[in-house]
């Protein structure tokens, strides 16, 4: 992949669409995971590939482009999520608001992904793929090392909270 | 507890090891942008001319070089042009299927000739409402909105609020809001899914009083007045409900699964379901470590063609909680907007899907569970 993100920063268009090509599924994934929507994920998939082929000079490390496409991706899902307003509740609203018994039957670790803030998003997004150091996702971000440790740490915390102390249960998260 | 941050959960690692190819609409997308892509962008040129380590006088040729074809490209319209998508509305160019028909004449082949049907402009920011779309159950503008130059690859991205929008009587359920980078700004698509009844002909208002201008460096918005007025006019035929007998119930073992309407028009239908499954199920799902389960839904027309959704949302609650905890029931209303259905006879189908996730071998497999899905007879 190397070689091929090489091309790309070359001017190879190629290149850059065989990149797109072999992610194409992760940025579904990711977006769709994010966003819950098709047509929201297809929108900050194709912000992405412009942004990506625009900016693609700038990446230092092409070992590590899939992260830094999902940095990207997640900067347009962020976007998309806050202009995508679901503010007038149905004709018959059911408990938005309800208490914690309740919310942790929205179990599902997605749904927990979707409850963190936009920084811990973006680095557990990071962290896990392609093993992304800590020091590459520090320099993707423009952020100090003990920053992003801080936020992965928080980020499982909060993890650990929403799905139910799984810390606690697994062993780890 | 030792902080130990760089140990992996096999569960959130799974999240982003991606099995599925894009959905239909999503892979269009890509290939879309992937073909309107231009030959080599300036900031990959930009690198060539770095990593080719020229010696200064062959820069100062490469750079005049340069500036010669920055000038010409400048000054030539049809050069500049053949780097744009050809517009001819941003209904076609970003719209979903909904859209398509909705957009105006293929006359305009740049942002400047599409029709306004609003403008405002504060603090150097111009905000234009092209295009005005509603059926009674879907209301759509298409804007773009351009600010002073140097903001190539910035989003600038209006602060919809919807509220006046709608005349009284009329509510706005849903709404959503996408858009696309221009050179100097945005264009974009932003949507109202609207329950009640409406005039034929109104005067909607966007109250618009903040930007929001995102790069890949970060974000920031700005306060200011974009607010515009804009006729709408219902056009096509009636939002109709599709559902010839009632809501029709589903059922398996541990859940029940009701289909509560259909509505559909031109450009949009509704669906509202509502899934009732045991509390205790669900809650087993959640601290069991060997596998996360959930449920999806898709939708699909007369033909078996899929149906975007173009924005959904759930509200979940326990029904009873007087009673015994073991007997609590979790029950969660869905709406969602997809593309529309058609107006023909025929049917169209609810699937419900199952993905089941296994931890420990890092697996996720989906099946369709037959008893909550059907094929349903449309009037």
């Amino acid at each position: 992949m190397e070689t091929t993100v090489r091309e790309a920063q070359s001017g190879s268009r190629d290149a850059f669409v065989r990149l797109i090509r072999d992610n194409e599924r992760l940025l579904y994934k990711v977006a769709a995971g994010v966003l819950r929507s098709d047509h929201d994920a297809a929108d900050a998939i194709q912000d992405t590939i412009l942004s990506a082929y625009k900016h693609l000079p700038q990446l230092r490390e092409p070992r590590y482009f899939r992260a830094w496409l999902v940095r990207l991706l997640i900067n347009h899902c962020k976007r998309i999520a806050q202009h995508n307003r679901r503010v007038v509740p149905l004709k018959e609203p059911m408990d938005a608001s309800a208490p914690a018994a309740d919310q942790d039957t929205r179990m599902m670790l997605e749904e927990a992904m979707d409850a963190l803030d936009w920084d811990h998003k973006e680095v557990i997004a990071m962290f896990y793929v392609d093993d992304t150091p800590v020091k590459e996702i520090a320099r993707l971000l423009g952020v100090p090392m003990g920053t992003v440790k801080s936020r992965l740490y928080r980020a499982r915390e909060k993890l650990a909270g929403m799905i139910g102390n799984a810390e606690e249960r697994r062993g780890t998260i | 507890m030792k902080r130990s941050y760089l140990r992996k959960d096999p569960s959130i690692e799974a999240l982003f090891a991606a099995e599925e190819p894009p959905p239909e609409a999503v892979r269009q997308r890509i290939d879309e942008t992937l073909a309107a892509l231009p030959e080599a962008p300036v900031g990959q040129r930009r690198i060539r001319r770095r990593k080719a380590r020229l010696d200064r006088m062959a820069v100062g040729v490469v750079s005049a070089a340069l500036l010669v074809a920055v000038a010409w490209f400048v000054l030539q319209p049809d050069a500049v042009q053949a780097t744009k998508p050809m517009l001819h509305s941003i209904f076609r160019w970003i719209g979903d299927q909904g859209l398509m028909d909705r957009g105006t004449a293929p006359r305009a082949t740049d942002m400047q000739a599409l029709p306004i049907a609003a403008e405002a402009s504060d603090q150097g920011y111009v905000l234009r409402i092209h295009e005005v779309s509603f059926d009674g159950l879907r209301l759509s503008v298409s804007y773009s909105i351009r600010g002073p130059k140097g903001e190539t690859g910035t989003h600038v991205t209006p602060d919809f609020r919807w509220d006046e929008a709608l005349p009284e009587g009329a509510a706005a359920l849903l709404a959503s809001d996408s858009g696309i980078v221009l050179d100097d700004g945005e264009a974009g698509i932003a949507n109202a899914f609207v329950a009640g009844r409406t005039p034929e002909r109104f005067t909607g208002m966007l109250r618009v009083e903040r930007l929001m201008l995102e790069s890949v460096e970060g974000g920031v918005s700005i306060e200011g007045n974009w607010s515009v007025e804009f006729e709408v006019v219902r056009q096509g035929g009636p939002v109709a409900d599709r559902l010839p007998n009632g809501p029709i119930a589903m059922r398996t073992d541990d859940a029940r699964l009701q289909l509560l309407s259909i509505r559909s028009s031109d450009t949009a239908t509704e669906w509202r379901l509502k899934l009732v499954q045991s509390y205790a199920k669900v809650s087993a799902n959640q601290y069991d470590s060997s596998f996360r389960r959930s449920l999806d839904f898709r939708f699909s027309g007369p033909d078996g063609q899929s149906l975007a959704v173009l924005t959904k949302t759930k509200h979940g609650r326990v029904v009873d909680k007087t009673a015994p905890r073991e007997e609590w029931q979790y029950e969660e209303e869905l709406l969602a907007y997809t593309e529309p259905i058609g107006s023909g006879r025929g049917g169209a189908a609810v699937t419900t899907i199952e993905r089941v996730h296994d931890l420990e071998k890092n697996e996720v497999s989906e099946r369709e569970l037959s008893s909550l899905s059907q094929w349903i007879p449309l009037k």
